[in-house]
């Protein structure tokens, strides 16, 4: 089986979403898993902004694929939300990662023609992907724990100020 | 399931607290998120109903530090606590790496108390999890207030699997960054035994 090195895997899902960007004319990308968690950005300038929508976007998804089955469906396709000034696309696909999102958000230098045929362009990339879970392990387990009653300490002192 | 990013050295978790409504989940993540400095969490997003009840979820996220060259940040959830919002509680355990159930210690609570702990059992086994093998803190919150049940009490009724507990008073921030501080032990350390025996994952679904 293909293995991939961690520069790979950094830039395996990066490299597709940054072309993803430029090629669609769009503002803002975000690839997360199911559960709302970050796998690859471009566009966010606060590490913040970015988890807030990453974890709203990953309770629509979840709320719309509960409603879809409730009434006999799978799971609904794109979702597209579109204000006045910005519009959110937010896509989901099945991947060696299991089921992953895309979102985005646009203006009026792109459409969601562009938005959709770009969308399906970067999916095939990315399910091109040799399996996600092949990564070398780059942490000692046993340094971990050793290292995890004394962090606690510490983080939690800086948390609530000592 | 615990996010291990190799690549980019990040782990990210999520502890999700859980309990009947008016328990004290929203205001444990309000005390945090006024407590924690700006640098070290982001914004808090509540999505509540008109009379300020937890329609789907509180988010707050948050980033502990540096763990073996690891940058370790939290993802914390509130479920609504309201019997009618079922649905969308199992939606926000999903994915769920440690659980704070937040018990109302009024002695008036102990009923919707018990029935949400017998929830949450149910709402994990329908995704397959023993509510054993998974990190589970008690709080008992609202200390504070007249007629509430002793320790002893509550903890024959709601801990019989003898977790780690702790007395709090949310409002006044008593015991929330303790119970915050056991589950993510209980979580880290889960992980860790998790990389001792398993394959390496590099990005989870």
């Amino acid at each position: 089986m293909d293995r991939l090195s961690l520069q790979e895997i950094q830039r395996a899902f990066v490299e597709p979403l940054e072309d993803f960007v430029r090629e669609a004319g769009v503002r803002m990308a975000v690839l997360i898993n199911r559960g709302g968690q970050v796998l690859a950005q471009s566009g966010f300038e606060r590490l913040y902004d970015l988890v807030g929508v990453a974890s709203l976007a990953a309770g629509i998804n979840a709320s719309s694929r509960a409603l879809a089955r409730q009434l006999g469906e799978d799971q609904f396709e794109h979702l597209h939300h579109a204000g006045e000034a910005r519009q959110l696309f937010l896509g989901h696909f099945e991947s060696a990662a299991g089921q992953l999102m895309l979102i985005t958000v646009f203006d009026e230098n792109s459409s969601i023609g562009l938005v959709r045929l770009f969308f399906e362009a970067f999916v095939h990339r990315i399910q091109r992907l040799p399996s996600m879970d092949t990564a070398r392990r780059s942490v000692s387990p046993k340094d971990f724990e050793s290292e995890l009653e004394t962090s606690l300490d510490r983080f939690f002192k800086d948390l609530v100020g000592g | 399931m615990s996010l291990v990013n190799y690549a980019t050295r990040e782990i990210t978790c999520k502890i999700v607290y859980y309990g009947p409504g008016r328990s004290g989940k929203t205001t444990n993540l309000q005390y945090i998120h006024s407590r924690v400095p700006w640098d070290r969490k982001g914004e808090m997003v509540s999505l509540a109903t008109d009379a300020d009840r937890t329609l789907f979820f509180d988010f707050l996220p948050l980033e502990l530090g540096r763990i073996s060259g690891f940058t370790t940040r939290f993802q914390l959830y509130t479920v609504p606590g309201q019997v009618y919002y079922n649905a969308t509680r199992k939606l926000v355990l999903q994915g769920a790496d440690g659980v704070v159930f937040v018990a109302d210690s009024q002695r008036s609570q102990l009923e919707s108390d018990i029935e949400s702990f017998r929830n949450l059992q149910e709402n994990l086994l329908e995704r397959s999890i023993d509510i054993r093998d998974i990190p589970v803190v008690m709080q008992y919150n609202k200390r504070d207030l007249p007629n509430v049940l002793d320790m002893e009490r509550l903890e024959e009724d709601l801990n019989f699997r003898n977790v780690p507990s702790f007395a709090a008073s949310a409002l006044l921030g008593e015991g929330v960054f303790d119970t915050l501080r056991a589950a993510s032990e209980g979580v880290l350390k889960k992980l860790a035994r998790k990389l001792e025996t398993s394959a390496d994952v590099a990005a989870g679904g």
